[in-house]
């Protein structure tokens, strides 16, 4: 499988009372053409930063890429102007966000934010985009698009908010649709069709998703390689079986023996005794030594790097690294 | 929607009629009554009392109270105390054209400075430019505005000699619209001004909650270009608080065009009022009073109606 997107020691700093926050610390990971990744961790770990930073969206004042490289189908996003990005952005890479109930602009109608979208991307009439749109809601799942069109978001619920997010992003066929938590926000049997419907479309026209979740159940429907961060570290990669039969990091047993509350709403998982460092703080050693219970001298002295063990595995963690390994 | 007009209409008519019967009582409550003012203070008792019965000053409050206001309702405020037999819907009719063309021309001055002047202090947060726009936002809000207005003439009537230093037109010469521009511009900056500095730090922060907002981010995410997000998308959302300041700050214009009127001897309903007001020439300030607060009452009536167009979440 050839690379979609290479992303290459991304690092995105925020200053904040002249302390520097490393919201994204160095990751690196590469999503397919037409694969489904989800990036998981608790709040707070660097999931958002990291899609803003290949979004290009970083808020600023504050926030800033200082270092790396974030490579899509061969050409490096960082080195583009703000102008080009206007053109990657709603056309290759497509967003939806965890707030569907205000991620709509509430004074234009579902029909006019469609169609300024397909406009602006494929250049087509008004008329033509007229039709793209509608074709899009229909696809989304609604059973009267053409009426659809003409109704303020203030009508709508938030899974058919999320739907018509959803028909947005697809509208321009994006390679790539990053999803940062996508059903968070919505009741339990709105997320199952919601995720129903990304894994369709992205079939459908093999789009790769970026899925940006902390809920693993979540994971476990849709994605096929999962990349779990920490502090803004990458802390394991694995494939979707091996990190469930096998889970590596402490930090991810942890996560996968953490149940998630039903309502799905909590933010935190809460079996992990402790913390996620507060931002800013200067950590000695591993990040994640002050929370796990197999944490040794070297922890705390050293920082792990990120292991590879092979093709489709690494780990950040030094109970995997040889040299420790007959201690 | 012309049934949420008319509604808005009802809603109206009890507060107008609030404001007569306040306006009424208080005029009541004040000491003597008008034929202290207008008869010999030498007259006869007998004859005071004939007056008095003349004009119903001896009948019931109410039925005093019903008769004004069925008058006026039919347009007639009486006659003025001071300038005897002149009507005062006569008086009005006269300065009040020229009181809503200052009140317009110095709103539309006030919206043209500071609603560009907010959005572009919001998009350019904590910069140089916001900040120098924020300095003189605050110094605007500092500064009493007759002593701008008064300063203006100094410097542009009395110095410089551009401007006239009152008035609505030059006297004894025929009409034009040049002199009446050129009479304007001094009284309809200094209005504006009054509430200029508080439109700009409002529409400041109407744009930045704005363009905080999630929509905000999702125009970016669609590749919308900066002034499109801005435009387009904020814009819009930031006006619809702005319009709700339109009908709250009309009561203050109303305030200052007293004082402004006063200052430029600009012929409208505030200057009136002031002279009423010194004269003790009651059924006038009764009239300019409820006039003023109808002026009020359909401004932000206006102002409802105006946001019901521009928030599609307002149900009608
Ligand atoms: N606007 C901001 N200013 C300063 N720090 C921020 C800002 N946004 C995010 N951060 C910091 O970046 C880190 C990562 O945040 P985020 O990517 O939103 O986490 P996640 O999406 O994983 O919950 C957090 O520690 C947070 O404190
Ligand atoms: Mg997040």
């Amino acid at each position: 499988m050839s690379n979609l997107l290479e992303i290459k020691n991304l690092r995105t700093h925020f200053v904040k009372n002249k302390r520097i926050i490393r919201a994204v610390d160095g990751i690196d990971f590469q999503i397919g053409k037409g694969e489904t990744i989800a990036l998981v961790g608790e709040s707070g770990c660097g999931k958002s930063m990291t899609s803003l930073s290949i979004m290009g969206l970083v808020p600023s004042p504050g926030g800033k890429i200082v270092e790396g490289e974030i490579i899509l189908d061969g050409v490096n996003l960082l080195d583009l102007t703000e102008k080009e990005m206007y053109g990657v952005r709603g056309k290759d890479i497509a967003m939806i966000f965890q707030e569907p109930m205000t991620s709509l602009n509430p004074v234009l109608t579902i029909g006019d934010q469609l169609t300024s979208v397909i406009i602006h991307h494929l250049k087509l009439s008004k008329k033509e985009a007229n039709l793209r749109a509608i074709e899009m809601l229909e696809l989304v799942g609604f059973s009267d698009p053409t009426k659809m069109m003409k109704n303020y978001p203030h009508r709508l619920s938030g899974g058919m908010r999320q739907r018509v997010m959803i028909a947005m992003a697809m509208s321009c066929n994006p390679k790539l649709l990053i999803a940062d938590e996508p059903t968070t926000a919505l009741d339990v049997t709105i997320q199952a069709q919601v995720l129903e419907l990304m894994k369709e479309l992205s079939k459908r026209f093999s789009t790769s998703i970026l899925l940006i979740t902390h809920d693993l159940g979540v994971v476990s429907e849709l994605a096929e390689r999962v990349v779990v961060m920490y502090a803004g570290q990458i802390v394991e990669i694995a494939t979707i079986e091996d990190l469930f039969d096998d889970p590596l990091h402490p930090y991810t047993i942890g996560l996968i023996n953490s149940v998630p509350s039903i309502e799905g709403e909590i933010k935190r998982l809460q079996s992990i005794e402790g913390n996620v460092p507060a931002p800013g703080s200067i950590i000695q050693g591993c990040k994640f030594a002050a929370r796990c219970s197999h944490a040794f001298d070297r922890c705390w002295i050293e920082e792990p790097d990120l292991l590879l063990m092979d093709d489709s595995r690494a780990v950040r963690c030094f109970l995997y690294d040889d040299e420790e390994a007959n201690v | 929607m012309a049934s949420y007009i008319v509604r808005r209409i009802l809603y109206a008519i009890p507060l107008l009629f609030l404001i007569t019967i306040i306006s009424f009582g208080m005029m009541k409550m004040a000491p003597g009554d008008p034929t202290a003012l207008m008869m010999d203070p030498m007259i006869k008792k007998e004859n005071l009392v004939a007056y008095q019965e003349a004009y119903g000053l001896n009948d019931n409050v109410l039925v005093q109270y019903v008769r004004w206001l069925g008058n006026m309702v039919q347009g007639n405020f009486g006659e003025s105390l001071i300038r005897q037999g002149v009507p005062i819907s006569d008086l009005i009719t006269a300065r009040l054209p020229n009181t809503l063309l200052l009140m317009l021309v110095s709103s539309f001055i006030a919206f043209l400075i500071s609603i560009p002047l907010g959005v572009i202090s919001a998009t350019k947060r904590n910069s140089l430019t916001d900040y120098s726009i924020t300095f003189v936002s605050f110094l605007g809000i500092a500064t009493p505005n007759f002593w701008i207005g008064l300063v203006l003439i100094m410097v542009f009537s009395v110095n410089l000699g551009w401007f006239p230093t009152g008035g609505v037109s030059t006297l004894g010469e025929p009409f034009s619209i040049w002199d009446r521009i050129h009479h304007l511009i001094l009284p309809a900056l200094v209005l504006a001004t009054a509430d200029m500095a508080g439109l700009t730090r409002y529409s400041r922060s109407s744009m930045l909650d704005v363009l905080r907002q999630d929509y905000i981010r999702t125009a970016k995410a669609n590749g919308f270009k900066n002034s499109t997000v801005i435009f387009k998308h904020g814009f819009r959302n930031g006006l619809i608080p702005i319009i709700t300041i339109l009908g709250l700050m009309l009561p203050s214009f109303i305030g200052g065009s007293v004082i402004i009127e006063s200052i430029f001897a600009w012929p409208g309903i505030g200057l009136l009022f002031v002279e009423a007001a010194f004269q003790r020439d009651y059924p006038v300030i009764m009239a300019v009073v409820v006039i003023a607060a109808t002026l009020v009452v359909v401004g932000n009536l206006l102002a409802d109606i105006l946001y019901a167009v521009f928030d599609p979440r307002i149900e009608y």
